[in-house]
């Protein structure tokens, strides 16, 4: 504690050098946040529209009728370690309005498991010849309030109110909805991340063990999602790498700045070495004083750039990523303060007390 | 009691500035070390007070052989039981007069308090009171080097060495200096003053010429 309070007056005592320190570490600081910084928001957001577009979604068709996609398949797929959700959609029935039977038909599906948060509803709930329309079946319905009543060919449905599904379920908005499903035409996953997507698709392909293989074909974002890889890895890598850059010219030139001031102070190190101070006090002392500064600098250089930032772009980085910064910059000032600490604790302090 | 044996030192390989030098310190009594320019007299505090390692022989406080000790207790020893009062006093010209004689609580087991209490003692003893928020450049050369004495003094060490303590004072702080010095050897401490000064030299108990 004496020697923080030490470094503390010291770093007051020195105002030049502890200025220019804290001047670096500040820029460190806010060169980082205001470009990598600005990188990583660019890359979530690049990585969200991708992953709007279903980088995560599995669709497991059956081309024939005959691939045996069954409700108990769609219990077990969602016990798979990393799925998210999954639906079962049955066979498409044709849906006429009940006042014009012979007007545009939309299609109705039964659905099968818990409703995603993808599909928003309104109204009442699906049930046996009771459905939910989808906006634009609504519209080719010619439904001006989502309720009515149809006609399908096996009997009527009543409308009993609506819904919308967002990505990876937006299709739907086509159709209405009903339950139950028995008999299904297609099975539709989410898995929690875009890596588990080709583990999934395999594990859902054992689940199935479908009689005839070829009756399956398996939709899967795989590509996409090595898009996505690829995307964050680049951007990733140029942030890591500017990041880099970034804190060796602070190290190199905290350590410059250390030295010059280090170099100056030899007498100050020698009385203090014959008035008991051991080498790694000196070395404490240095480091502790370059990191007080660079702590005063990280602060104000991340606050300013954060701030500048989100009045300027409106999209500052995240908090956690500009405290990490700071911290990084910090680790960097002290580590380019310990070569001159150590210079100056084994310098002979013989030679700079002694008077000619 | 701090004893030389045998002690051979040189800044230059083959150049020896102390040769086989023996002594012993009479603790309680004041020494000067004397002898011309060049001789070493500064080396040799700087021998005693662990700065400086022999080339061979040994410099031992009792039975220890100093200079075998780690660089921690070497410097353990200079904080606690050594005093070292230089000759340009060596005051930081950044901190103020009190903070200067307090310095060396950073590295003993004085609290700030405890030690400021202490400084304040010297201060008024040495007639430097006034000057405690002071810098070293708003002060004189009799008073730094009072100053000196006062930080020399603050872990009350058993051993002191001072490297011509009056070779910038007028004649009245000079004898103020020495005469402390003479009051601090008879408390049993060991002083060793490095000194060309003959009036230095007269009033000392035992005299070194090197």
């Amino acid at each position: 504690m004496k020697l923080v309070l030490e470094a503390l007056r010291s770093a007051v005592a020195q105002p030049v050098s502890s200025a220019v320190t804290a001047l670096i570490v500040a820029g460190v600081c806010a060169v980082i946040l205001s470009t990598t910084g600005q990188t990583v928001q660019a890359e979530r957001q690049v990585l969200a529209r991708i992953d709007e577009a279903g980088t995560r979604s599995i669709v497991i068709s059956d081309t024939n009728g005959a691939a045996g996609l069954t409700t108990e398949a769609v219990d077990r797929i969602a016990r798979i370690a990393g799925v998210e959700w999954v639906i079962g959609l049955g066979p498409a029935t044709d849906v006429r309005p009940a006042g014009n039977p012979g007007g545009d038909p939309a299609a109705m599906r039964p659905i099968y498991g818990d409703l995603p948060p993808q599909i928003h509803t309104n109204g009442a709930a699906m049930g046996p010849g009771r459905a939910l329309v989808g906006p634009e079946a609504a519209q080719t319905l010619g439904l001006e309030l989502p309720f009515g009543g149809g006609v399908t060919n096996q009997g009527d449905v009543a409308i009993v109110g609506s819904f919308t599904a967002d990505d990876p379920l937006a299709f739907l908005n086509r159709s209405l909805l009903t339950a139950p499903a028995t008999q299904l035409r297609s099975i539709h996953i989410l898995v929690e991340r875009p890596s588990l997507v080709g583990k999934v698709a395999d594990a859902a392909l054992m689940v199935l063990a479908p009689a005839d293989p070829t009756a399956v074909a398996i939709e899967t974002s795989e590509a996409l999602a090595q898009v996505r890889a690829a995307v964050q890895g680049e951007l990733g890598r140029f942030g890591r790498n500017l990041i880099t850059a970034v804190l060796a010219a602070g190290l190199v030139l905290t350590g410059l700045n250390v030295y010059g001031a280090v170099s100056g102070r030899r007498r100050d190190f020698g009385r203090r070495r014959a008035l008991g101070a051991s080498r790694p006090a000196i070395i404490t002392l240095v480091c502790l004083q370059t990191s007080l500064s660079a702590i005063l600098g990280a602060g104000i250089g991340s606050t300013g750039a954060w701030l500048a930032l989100y009045r300027i772009t409106g999209l500052p980085p995240e908090p956690r990523f500009g405290l990490a910064i700071a911290v990084l910059a910090v680790l960097t000032a002290v580590a380019a303060a310990l070569p001159p600490a150590v210079v100056a604790a084994f310098r002979d302090p013989v030679r700079v007390l002694r008077v000619p | 009691m701090i004893t030389l044996d045998s002690v051979w030192f040189g800044y230059r390989r083959d150049e020896p500035i102390i040769s086989d030098l023996t002594w012993r310190f009479t603790p309680g009594a004041m020494t000067a070390v004397t002898g011309p320019s060049g001789r070493g007299k500064s080396t040799l505090l700087y021998l005693i007070g662990l700065l400086l390692t022999p080339w061979s022989g040994a410099v031992r406080a009792g039975d220890v052989d100093l200079g075998g000790l780690s660089d921690g207790r070497k410097s353990r020893f200079r904080a606690t039981r050594v005093g070292f009062v230089f000759q340009d006093a060596a005051l930081d010209p950044t901190r103020t007069v009190l903070d200067n004689i307090v310095e060396s609580h950073l590295y003993n087991d004085i609290p700030r308090g405890e030690a400021v209490r202490r400084a304040r003692e010297l201060m008024e003893r040495f007639e430097v009171a006034l000057r405690a928020d002071h810098k070293p450049g708003e002060v004189s050369g009799g008073q730094a080097q009072r100053i000196a004495l006062c930080r020399a003094l603050l872990a009350r060490p058993d051993l002191i060495l001072a490297d011509e303590p009056t070779g910038n004072l007028d004649v009245r702080t000079s004898q103020l200096v020495v005469d402390t010095l003479a009051e601090l050897a008879g408390e049993q401490r060991t002083v060793i003053i490095a000194t060309h000064d003959p009036d230095i030299v007269g009033v000392c108990d035992e005299v070194l010429e090197l």
